[in-house]
């Protein structure tokens, strides 16, 4: 079973993803900023795929991605956000990011993408 | 999940309100100037008009918060209950599935007892045949016991031999007694010859009895025989019609336990149900849409009551500095910069009558993969 790592401020957007993908297969760890996302892959956590929102408190997604990138660095890493500014998503794929999702996605569209970057999900 | 339209456009009209009560006010104190010659607002009410606009910004924003809170709980709830509906999805389907190994464990029963029965039914089928083969090997050898009865004329043959001599030896007397002293010792020889005959019928006789009843003997067991013969192949027959039904009804019962096929359909109605909730449950990220919606008009009403409060202060209790007061056209500036969805900013262009980013930010794809 596939392990995907799912970083969001919003509490409704963890339970709704969470739900989506343990529905679809997948085992799902949660965090709900960037600084307690790293601290959990600092910690020992090795997800198949990180999810994380972009605007968060304390550490941001383009934060978190920086320094997820160099604990894992062979990791996928989406995007998963509202905002739609092309600096951001540059500052993104600068920072070793591997997609960038612009909310809301559909569930069947969401594992599509998963199983797109993770062969055999 | 669509934003909510009533909340948003209810935060954009308090401000909008707002806005255009102060000017409102603006314009109606120099109207009333010009018009009347009516002494205007005095400043301090102006000021406290002003002020007294800040609280009722709060509610405002507490409200939103409330709203936000509530479309909260209800996307939690809602997803609740779908993960609820799911549960018994799966709970349903696990429960065919054990149906599903149970039969396959009846079907493997039934293929060992169709096998068994098979092998029973061959050894049966031995059986009879060679038990009617048995039986018609007895029959045939007791059809040549009835060779008995050939040795009936051959006892008639010795019964008249002895009769005759029995004539004989009672002529052989007649002659011994006419001959009278001479002949005594041929009457004592012709006794012996009439004794012997006598006996000899009496033996005849008894062979006669014995092989009548032999033969009946024979007779009556070849009846039995073939009467047993007959009912036993046809009972042990009909047994083994019986077997080769029940063999056919197992076989039948076998192919329709076969439930793959239902298991199947099951699992592809399975499969949709989790979809359907799947994409409903994604649907809930509309409420994250709609909390940065909100929240952004909140921030965009703090800084409107932050800027018409700094207003009201310079107006009377500290000197006019136009340059510690940002022009509100550069607060709108700032608030676009905010924006992070491209439906804000086509609605800030909208309203604003600016072309620029609301217009061309649209055209990134929803999904990119570097």
């Amino acid at each position: 079973m596939k392990r995907v790592f799912l970083v969001d401020d919003s509490v409704t957007m963890l339970m709704s993803l969470k739900s989506t993908l343990e529905i679809s297969g997948f085992q799902v760890d949660t965090a709900p900023d960037g600084e307690a996302a790293l601290n959990k892959l600092k910690a020992g956590l090795k997800p198949d795929l990180i999810i994380t929102d972009i605007n968060m408190p304390k550490l941001d997604g383009i934060g978190l991605i920086k320094e997820a990138r160099k604990l894992l660095r062979f990791t996928p890493i989406l995007a998963l956000t509202t905002e739609s500014q092309q600096g951001k998503r540059d500052e993104a794929k600068k920072n070793g990011a591997t997609g960038w999702l612009v909310k809301p996605v559909g569930g069947t569209e969401l594992v599509k993408v998963i199983k797109q970057v993770l062969p055999g999900a | 999940m669509q934003t909510n339209p009533s909340l948003l456009s209810g935060a954009a009209t308090t401000a909008l309100l707002i806005v255009v009560l102060v000017a409102s006010a603006l314009v109606a104190r120099r109207w009333w100037r010009t018009r009347t010659g009516a002494r205007p607002m005095p400043l301090d009410q102006a000021v406290q008009q002003v002020r007294e606009a800040s609280p009722f910004l709060d509610l405002m924003g507490r409200q939103l918060d409330g709203a936000l809170k509530e479309s909260e709980t209800s996307t939690l709830l809602a997803i609740e209950r779908m993960n609820a509906v799911y549960e018994v999805s799966q709970a349903q389907f696990e429960h065919i599935r054990a149906t599903e190994a149970d039969s396959h464990r009846m079907a493997a029963v039934l293929k060992d007892k169709l096998m068994a029965d098979t092998q029973l039914g061959s050894i049966l089928q031995m059986f009879v045949e060679k038990q009617e083969s048995d039986v018609l090997a007895n029959a045939e050898r007791m059809r040549r016991l009835q060779g008995v009865k050939d040795l009936q004329p051959l006892v008639d043959v010795i019964a008249t031999v002895a009769r005759q001599t029995n004539f004989l030896s009672i002529n052989a007397a007649i002659e011994a007694a006419r001959a009278g002293e001479t002949g005594r010792g041929f009457a004592v020889v012709a006794a012996e010859i009439r004794q012997l005959s006598n006996r000899t019928a009496e033996v005849a006789v008894d062979i006669a009895t014995k092989i009548h009843a032999a033969t009946a003997g024979i007779d009556e067991e070849l009846s039995a025989a073939g009467e047993g013969r007959n009912t036993g192949a046809s009972n042990m027959r009909r047994v083994l019609i019986d077997i080769q039904d029940m063999q056919q009804r197992f076989a039948d019962s076998m192919a329709q336990l076969s439930l793959d096929r239902v298991v199947a359909e099951v699992m592809a109605g399975h499969q949709r149900i989790v979809d359907q909730l799947s994409d409903a449950l994604a649907q809930m990220q509309g409420q994250d849409l709609m909390r940065q919606r909100v929240q952004n008009v909140q921030q965009a009403l703090q800084e409107l009551d932050a800027h018409y409060l700094a207003v009201a202060e310079q107006m009377r209790d500290k000197p006019w500095d136009p340059d510690s007061l940002p022009p509100i056209q550069r607060r709108i500036a700032e608030q676009e910069e905010r924006y992070v969805m491209q439906s804000q900013r086509a609605i800030h262009a909208e309203a604003t009558g600016a072309g620029g980013t609301g217009a061309k930010a649209g055209d990134e794809p929803r999904i990119e993969f570097f």
